[in-house]
């Protein structure tokens, strides 16, 4: 289970016996500091965060964030412009874009056509929200979603803006939100890491880096783990061949004893802290495996996940995964849907993803409002940014693309806390700026841990001779979109 | 310096009342003047008298001002106590005045008229102090009564509203329709209309009637003018008929919904389960975790309340362990004993936890008899039993939980219409219909507010919102160098 490199690595970090992410060693010594926080003398009592206990009665007990990955054009899904298809193919009005710069891949375009959805509106529900034929699942639970149609974010390329989405700032090294919330309110299950990530293959367009789920300057213990989707879930934490489970039992028990000798000459808690994180290790022997075994899953979870959840990596089958981890626990579940990049090809490349994604998002939400989850779950639904209202490259009858748009783009968030059937916030007529309600990314930050009862501008950690937090010196709680 | 102004407009309460008993007590001797057979105040001693009170006033009036600097206080009632308060020190600096001018006259006048300008300041100065309702009948005030078996719901709650709002007219001193309200034989004979109330059913009650019709209609009660029933009074006049308008029955044994709770906690602080102390809960609970390895957590830094989560201990926390939660039993609010091996048997623990918002008993083997020890969860707002034995028959014992939102019953035998029925008993609906009647009432408001502010900006001397663009163009022309003229 452990090899010598790693504590190399571990030493290189911090002298002090601060571990460090071993090169593919990552995932396992993230769940093995989880337990730091079990040792009283390292952080308290077991599964504590650094507060005692969050700011405020929290109405969310834990995340599932439905990353979708490339920017999902809100033209083809949710914001509605009939506009757009009557001036199809004229050039944006210079008064509707004004100075505003683009991306470097269409502006120097000769025109910028409107391109209006090729995809049929229709308004559901009791709340009347506008859903594009490519989210018929969607659709049937609008009275469950809160829109928020005025989303903006300051960066224009892929990673700036998927970077500030999950850290708070454009640059790296920040920790992810989900880090937050492990330091701040720590674990709820002391079998399964706080932050746990899951990727949908197959569907690489711009990388995922895992330091979109790093810690950042927090003590590594805090960095998500994310769960493969084929062979083990965790790196390193199988046995090796050779070594059965009394071998390890054994092995531990052993290195314990050993501990204790040394922690009685040298005193140093980091020992004890070792020696528990390696009992977590242990018993995430049994429970990462348990986690992801679905094959106790009855029928009726695929008929409403749909079979393809039978297949490990897609969408549907990670749904499913959050939910079982989200009846876990597990604080901060992270899925990332990329291919959402749709600069040409656009109708055919966004059938394509909205199959993917949509049936997985109803059958999540069913799913964890069958089992009473809902109530205390909060699901977030959005992309880093959004796609421009002109088509990038030739405009045809049947085909157009979009380039990325950061001043206006739809997200849409569910459950513990959040008022259902709600829309806030409005564009323009052109799809390009907002004119209702603007709402940054800090905002939806600071909403986040306020539903988690954690005040934004009280959770900080000093690094650097600053105070850091995760919304930075911004961020206003969105009220109105609260129950 | 600050503190030292601030220390001296403390003493304005102090010094205030000696002017107020010089004067009064001058204005008790002037008028025993009148009397021939009284004898007459000598010149200088009036005034001495005089000089004392007008210095004391003076005083009172600067150590006034210095206390309202700290603005703590109501701006209206303030401003009016405030000029009272400076024009009974300009009085009485008159009377000094006239008093030595021998304007007899012109004295009288000034002493009669600071005997009422002080007694309005000193009401007003009073309102400052303890509230403008002090002396309006509430719920709240009144010395808190701390033994709820000795107190009926008809005394201590039905007769105080009455005595308020309908003695005047109903009572000793009127009975109009020949009915009175300040005995209980005479409030439950009624008037030449018939009875008041019918017990059981206030819908049918006359009093009640009579107060949900429109202020302007003749037979609304109280009449137009005369002081209203709040939304409170009503509810609880409402309460007590449905509930059976008994005469006897004590506070104690009343079953209440909550909101009636609320209305009478101030006065009867017993209604609501005493507040658990924190530090010794949280002492038990972080015991507790170490012996049971469940997660016993307060909801916040500074609540008092935690919950409990057993869920991750799976089959090693049964009965046992959930009747070792004892010690943090009044303490939780929320509890999730899914996927444990609880039974029926042991859910018997949960009668102790009597302040339980949320209960989880999802996948557990507990069956339609575990549900009755939930009957006392008078606050319980979330149950979940999917993917249990229950049934349509456990839910009777939901019946009295009035505070449940949210019951999760999938994959149970329960059905849908069990569900409707139950959901038909715990709904409130003409309570709904009063709130939704409030909502209106509140949205009409803030209509009219945005009216009025809307005609403000109109008839004010600012552009219109339309304009504004044109009015910063011409602002940047004259500024900018003159353009060309073609």
């Amino acid at each position: 289970m452990f090899c010598d490199h790693v504590n190399f690595n571990l030493s290189r970090r911090d002298f002090f016996g601060r571990f460090a992410m071993g090169v593919g060693g990552l995932a396992l010594m993230n769940l093995l500091h989880r337990s730091a926080r079990g040792n009283p003398q390292v952080g308290g009592g077991a599964g504590y965060g650094t507060l005692r206990a969050p700011h405020f009665a929290p109405k969310a007990k834990r995340v599932i964030y439905l990353f979708m990955a490339g920017g999902p054009s809100q033209h083809d899904l949710f914001d509605y412009k009939p506009l757009l298809n009557k001036l199809n193919g004229q050039d944006l009005p210079e008064s509707v874009r004004g100075r505003q710069r683009l991306t470097g891949m269409s502006a120097n375009q000769a025109r910028l056509p409107l391109a209006g959805a090729q995809f049929k509106f229709n308004q559901y529900g009791e709340c009347r929200a506008w859903v594009s034929e490519l989210m018929p699942n969607t659709a049937r639970m609008v009275d469950d979603l809160c829109f928020i149609r005025s989303m903006h974010t300051e960066h224009i390329n892929h990673d700036p803006a998927i970077t500030f989405f999950q850290t708070g700032n454009q640059l790296p090294g920040r920790p992810a939100i989900g880090s937050w919330l492990s330091y701040g309110l720590g674990s709820a299950n002391e079998n399964l890491p706080a932050f746990v990530v899951l990727i949908s293959k197959d569907r690489i367009d711009q990388p995922l880096y895992a330091r979109l789920w790093g810690n950042g300057f927090l003590p590594s213990v805090h960095q998500g783990v994310q769960f493969r989707s084929g062979g083990d879930p965790v790196l390193f934490l199988r046995n090796p061949d050779g070594v059965s489970s009394i071998g390890r039992r054994k092995m531990l028990d052993r290195l314990a004893e050993m501990s204790a000798g040394q922690f009685e000459n040298l005193g140093d808690p980091e020992i004890t802290a070792r020696v528990a994180q390696y009992e977590m290790a242990y018993r995430m022997q049994t429970s990462v495996p348990s986690v992801m075994d679905l094959s106790r899953e009855p029928a009726s979870t695929y008929e409403l996940y749909g079979e393809e959840a039978r297949q490990g990596g897609t969408f549907a089958a990670n749904c499913l995964l959050a939910r079982r981890l989200a009846e876990r626990d597990v604080r901060f579940i992270q899925l990332y849907h990329p291919g959402w990049d749709q600069h040409g090809s656009l109708p055919k490349m966004i059938r394509r993803q909205c199959a993917d994604v949509d049936r997985g998002c109803y059958a999540l939400i069913t799913d964890l409002k069958q089992r009473g989850l809902l109530e205390d779950t909060l699901v977030v639904w959005g992309g880093e940014f959004g796609r421009t209202a002109y088509s990038q490259g030739k405009l045809t009858a049947t085909d157009y693309g979009r380039d990325h748009h950061p001043r206006c783009f739809t997200v849409w968030l569910a459950g513990a806390g959040i008022k259902p059937g709600y829309t806030l916030g409005a564009t323009d007529d052109f799809g390009y700026n907002i004119t209702e309600n603007p709402v940054g990314v800090h905002d939806l930050q600071a909403t986040m841990l306020h539903l988690l009862g954690l005040d934004h501008e009280k959770l900080t950690f000093k690094h650097q001779g600053r105070y850091f937090r995760l919304t930075d010196v911004e961020g206003n709680v969105l009220r109105s979109i609260l129950s | 310096m600050d503190s030292l102004v601030t220390l001296l407009g403390r003493f304005h309460p102090l010094v205030v009342h000696l002017p107020i008993g010089i004067l009064f007590l001058l204005a008790i001797v002037e008028v025993f003047t009148w009397f021939p057979r009284f004898p007459r105040i000598p010149d200088r001693v009036r005034t001495l008298i005089l000089i004392v009170a007008a210095i004391s006033a003076i005083t009172a009036s600067t150590f006034g001002w210095l206390l309202a600097r700290g603005g703590e206080y109501d701006a209206a009632i303030l401003d009016r106590h405030r000029y009272l308060g400076i024009a009974a020190t300009v009085l009485a600096v008159g009377m000094l005045v006239f008093h030595r001018m021998r304007w007899q006259r012109t004295y009288t006048v000034l002493w009669i008229s600071a005997l009422a300008v002080l007694s309005l300041a000193g009401h007003y100065g009073g309102s400052l102090t303890h509230g403008s309702d002090y002396l309006a009948f509430h719920f709240g005030n009144g010395a808190p009564v701390a033994d709820l078996t000795k107190v009926t719901v008809f005394d201590g709650a039905v007769h105080p509203i009455l005595e308020q709002r309908c003695f005047a007219c109903h009572g000793a001193s009127k009975s109009n329709g020949e009915l009175r309200y300040d005995s209980w034989e005479a409030l439950e004979k009624g008037g030449k209309n018939g009875p008041s109330f019918k017990a059981g059913n206030s819908a049918g009650s006359l009093m009640i009637q009579r107060a949900h019709l429109p202020l302007e209609a003749k037979e609304h009660m109280p009449p137009k003018g005369k002081p209203q029933l709040s939304e409170n009074e009503l509810s609880l006049l409402e309460w007590w008929i449905d509930s059976g308008a008994s005469r006897d029955l004590k506070l104690a044994n009343a079953d209440m919904p909550s909101y009636i709770t609320e209305m009478l906690v101030g006065r009867f602080p017993g209604l609501r389960p005493p507040v658990p102390e924190r530090a010794a809960s949280l002492a038990s609970a972080v015991e507790l975790e170490g012996k049971l390895g469940v997660m016993i957590r307060p909801l916040a830094v500074d609540s008092p309340w935690f919950s409990a989560n057993a869920r991750q201990s799976g089959s090693s926390f049964g009965d046992t362990q959930l009747e070792s939660l004892a010690p943090v039993a009044l303490a939780l609010t929320s509890l999730d004993l899914g996927e444990t091996d609880v039974t029926d048997e042991g859910l018997k623990a949960l009668v102790a936890m009597k302040n339980l918002r949320r209960l989880s008993l999802d996948r557990t083997r507990i069956t339609d008899a575990g549900l009755r020890n939930l009957s006392g969860l008078k606050y319980l707002e979330y149950l979940n039993v999917h993917t249990t034995a229950v049934t349509d028959a456990g839910l009777v014992a939901l019946k009295p939980l009035k505070q449940l939102r949210s019951l999760y019953v999938w994959q149970t035998k329960v059905t849908p219409a069990a569900v409707e029925g139950l959901s038909s008993q715990l709904v409130d609906h003409r309570r709904i219909r009063r709130l939704e009647d409030k909502i209106a009432d509140l949205e009409n408001e803030i209509r009219n507010q945005q009216f009025n502010a809307n005609f403000g900006i109109r008839s004010g001397p600012a552009a219109k919102p339309s304009e504004k663009p044109h009015a910063r163009e011409t602002v940047s022309a004259t500024t900018a160098s003159p353009p060309l003229q073609p």
